[in-house]
C-alpha cells in the first residue's frame, strides 16, 4: 500500500513537472549622432614681396601688373563666400609732408580667382597723395558647394594717389619701400 | 460475582488493537518555473555634439569616442548573451560632389556591463548592472567632412537562455 501511495505521488510530479522557458531577446537601440559646422580652413601664407625701380620716367614699372601668387590649401566643407580687401601700397615708413606733384600711395586692383566661378577683386581708391590708411572691400562672390583647392591672387592697375599739378596725369611716386595689405577672407555662407 | 466478570470482558474488548493499520504520510512536492528573461530600458543616445574641426587642414581633430548614460539592465538565465551590431557609420546629411570630402564618418561600437567590457556574442549570465555603450575611433577616412548633421545606430541584443 505504502509503495502504491509513493507511485502514485510520483506520477502526479512528472505530469505536473515543466520545462524552463526564455523570453524573446530584448533589442536596446542606441542613436548616434553629432554635427559638422559650416567651416572653412585657410592656409597660412607668407608674407608676398613685389619689387620694382621707378625708371628716370617716373613711372611705375608696368611689369608689376598681373603679378599673381598662388596658394594652395584651402577648404570649406560647405557653401562660402569669398572677398577681397586691401590697403593701397604706402611708403614704408610714410612721409608726413611729400613735394607737390609726388606721391607716396600707390593704388591698385586685386583678384583672386580658382574658388568662385566670377573672381573676387577689389580695388584701392586712395585719393589722397600721403595716404590715410584706409581699407577698401570689394564684392564678395559665392561658391555654392563645399571645395577645397588653391586660390590665385593677382595684382594690377596700379597707379598713384593724386595728380600731378593741375594735369590729369597721376603724381610721381616717392622712393623709397612701399607695402600693402590684401585681405582675403573666406566663410561659410550657410 | 457474574456482574464483575463480565464487565472485566468488556475492558479487554476495549483495549483490543486493530489487526490492518494505515500509514497517514505522504510526500508533497513544491514547485515551479521561472522563464529566462532579460530585461533593459529603451535604449539611449550617444551625441557627439558639434564635432571639431582644423582650422588649417579642415579635417576632424577633436573627440574621437562619445557614450551612452549609463542604464541598468538585467538577465536572470545562466546562459544569457549580450551581442551589438552597427554598421559603423555616421552618415551626413549633405553631400559633395568633390572627392576631397565625405558625408560619411566611421566609429567602432564597444560595450561595457557593470564597468566591465563584453564582446560581442559573450555569454553574460545572469547579470544585473548598468549597460554603456560607445562609438569610438571616430574617423573622417583621411578626408574633409562635409558640414551638416550625422547619425548612425548601434542595436545591442540580451538573449536570455536558461
Amino acid at each position: 500500500m505504502r509503495r502504491f501511495a509513493r507511485f502514485i505521488v510520483a506520477v502526479l510530479s512528472c505530469m505536473g513537472m515543466s520545462s524552463v522557458q526564455a523570453a524573446p531577446a530584448r533589442q536596446i537601440p542606441y542613436n548616434v549622432k553629432g554635427k559638422i559646422s559650416s567651416s572653412c580652413a585657410i592656409p597660412q601664407a607668407a608674407p608676398l614681396t613685389l619689387s620694382t625701380t621707378v625708371p628716370s620716367n617716373g613711372k611705375i614699372d608696368p611689369a608689376l601688373s598681373n603679378m599673381s601668387w598662388t596658394i594652395a590649401g584651402w577648404s570649406c566643407n560647405a557653401a562660402s563666400r569669398i572677398s577681397l580687401s586691401a590697403k593701397p601700397l604706402r611708403r614704408n615708413p610714410p612721409k608726413t609732408s611729400l613735394t607737390p606733384s609726388q606721391s607716396q600711395v600707390i593704388n591698385f586692383t586685386a583678384r583672386a580667382s580658382g574658388w568662385t566661378t566670377s573672381e573676387a577683386k577689389v580695388t584701392t581708391a586712395e585719393t589722397n597723395p600721403l595716404g590715410t590708411g584706409a581699407t577698401y572691400t570689394g564684392a564678395p562672390q559665392i561658391q555654392n558647394a563645399p571645395r577645397k583647392g588653391a586660390i590665385t591672387v593677382r595684382v594690377g592697375d596700379f597707379t598713384t594717389a593724386g595728380a600731378k599739378g593741375n594735369s590729369s596725369n597721376n603724381a610721381k611716386p616717392v622712393d623709397g619701400a612701399y607695402s600693402a595689405t590684401i585681405t582675403l577672407t573666406l566663410t561659410p555662407s550657410s | 460475582m457474574k456482574k464483575l466478570l463480565m464487565g472485566a470482558v468488556a475492558l479487554a474488548a476495549m483495549s483490543t488493537t486493530p489487526a490492518f493499520a494505515v500509514d497517514p504520510s505522504a510526500n508533497y512536492q513544491v514547485q515551479g518555473t521561472v522563464d529566462a528573461a532579460c530585461y533593459a530600458n529603451t535604449g539611449g543616445t550617444i551625441d557627439f555634439g558639434t564635432m571639431s574641426i582644423d582650422s588649417t587642414t579642415g579635417r576632424l581633430n577633436g573627440l574621437t569616442s562619445a557614450s551612452s548614460a549609463g542604464s541598468n539592465i538585467w538577465c536572470n538565465g545562466i546562459n544569457s548573451t549580450l551581442s551589438f551590431t552597427s554598421t559603423g557609420l555616421l552618415t551626413g546629411s549633405n553631400s559633395s560632389g568633390d572627392t576631397a570630402f565625405t558625408n560619411v564618418l566611421t566609429f567602432t561600437p564597444s560595450v561595457t556591463l557593470g564597468g566591465n567590457a563584453v564582446t560581442s556574442g559573450a555569454t553574460i549570465g545572469a547579470k544585473y548592472g548598468s549597460l554603456v555603450v560607445t562609438a569610438g575611433n571616430l574617423s573622417d577616412g583621411g578626408k574633409l567632412p562635409v558640414a551638416g548633421n550625422y547619425t548612425g545606430l548601434i542595436t545591442v541584443t540580451l538573449t536570455p537562455a536558461a
